[in-house]
């Protein structure tokens, strides 16, 4: 039997490197794949309440994990057509040379 | 038990090691791949939480759809190796793993100062008066009866399965009676959301047709360069393709035929 706690340090951990990836990568699709990692992290914590909480049958912990993942995968496929249409204008997916509004 | 616990642990372990080397990097490819291993990792914690139908999707989804999307989209851009970690500038790469050390240090004092401490295992909140076990792996299946033939007789698994009433069934079904009943109106908004995205991905990353005119398709004699798509109006290939209809206008099939394949 596994504490529930192991889990949610596992989660905290996992988003924890994902906002290190965040902050310290500058490649957008690295940053990206950090974004998913976090998400992730957020669905192991959201499942293992789910079985926490458990009075009689509880699954919407893990209904809202499905919508993580439909919200994941539309954000995914988005971000990269906008990195894509992106890196066609400036010729670089460095997110420190992407500064058109800066100016 | 025990054994349950040492899976947890070495299947933690490497879900953190991978997803470390992950942002350590320098090729994205190469952390597109630790990052399969890292989602590969939490389906089998998925696993041991008892949700098969989430390690599925899990596996499906992520490892199988986004990251390969990842790989596709770097394959497409040709993406150099970023600077190291190390030549970063001092605010990146100094005081962004301090912010996320106490993002964690914070997560843990919560963890540790509420309810879910490592104490047995237990709920200590008083309200929960089922005083549930704090049981991850939890015995669902054995309390989770369906009845598999409603009041009009259709069994679920139809004929032949060899499903009969009371049987006991696992995650998928349970979630997917969940999702279809309780959370109806949030799957169709979600399927919703799935269809902008495609539509929304397909317009951001299309190649604008003015950019496209220019180069490759210009016709450097006459009558060549003429393909069966419609040109663009104005454009040479249009006032061309017009010239050449014009022309054989009044001719035979045939001289038609070979006119056009010039």
């Amino acid at each position: 039997m596994i504490p529930v706690a192991w889990y949610l340090i596992l989660s905290g951990v996992l988003f924890s490197i994902g906002m290190a990836g965040v902050l310290i990568r500058r490649n957008v699709l690295v940053i990206f794949m950090c974004v998913e990692l976090m998400m992730n992290a957020v669905n192991i914590s959201l499942v293992a309440f789910a079985r926490s909480f458990k009075t009689g049958l509880n699954f919407t912990g893990d209904a809202f994990v499905i919508f993580v993942v439909t919200v994941a995968a539309a954000e995914a496929a988005v971000g990269l057509a906008i990195i894509v249409s992106l890196s066609r204008q400036s010729d670089s997916v460095d997110a420190d040379q992407i500064d058109l509004l800066k100016e | 038990m025990v054994l349950e616990q040492i899976i947890f642990i070495v299947l933690a372990v490497l879900a953190t090691l991978s997803a470390i080397g992950m942002i350590s990097m320098k090729d994205p490819v190469h952390s597109a791949l630790l990052l399969v291993f890292t989602f590969f990792n939490l389906a089998a914690i998925y696993l041991l939480l008892g949700a098969e139908f989430l390690a599925a999707v899990q596996v499906l989804v992520y490892a199988g759809a986004i990251v390969v999307l990842f790989l596709f989209v770097m394959m497409l851009l040709q993406v150099r190796p970023g600077p190291s970690f190390y030549k970063l500038r001092f605010f990146q790469s100094r005081i962004g793993p301090v912010v996320a050390l106490v993002f964690l240090v914070e997560v843990l004092l919560v963890t540790f100062s509420t309810s879910f401490a490592l104490n047995g295992g237990k709920i200590t909140d008083s309200n929960n008066t089922q005083a549930a076990q704090v049981a991850a792996s939890v015995r669902y299946s054995t309390e989770g009866v369906v009845p598999t033939a409603d009041a009009t007789g259709n069994t679920i698994g139809g004929s032949g399965i060899g499903l009969h009433e009371n049987v006991t069934t696992g995650h998928s079904a349970l979630l997917g009676k969940e999702l279809y009943s309780t959370f109806l109106y949030p799957f169709e908004i979600a399927s919703l959301i799935l269809l902008i995205a495609a539509i929304g991905a397909i317009v951001i990353a299309r190649r604008s047709l003015e950019h496209d005119t220019g180069d490759e398709n210009t016709p450097t004699e006459v009558g060549r360069g003429i393909s069966l798509a419609a040109p663009l109006p104005g454009s040479p290939q249009a006032i061309e393709m017009e010239r050449l209809i014009k022309s054989t206008r009044n001719a035979k099939d045939e001289d038609r035929r070979v006119i056009l394949k010039k």
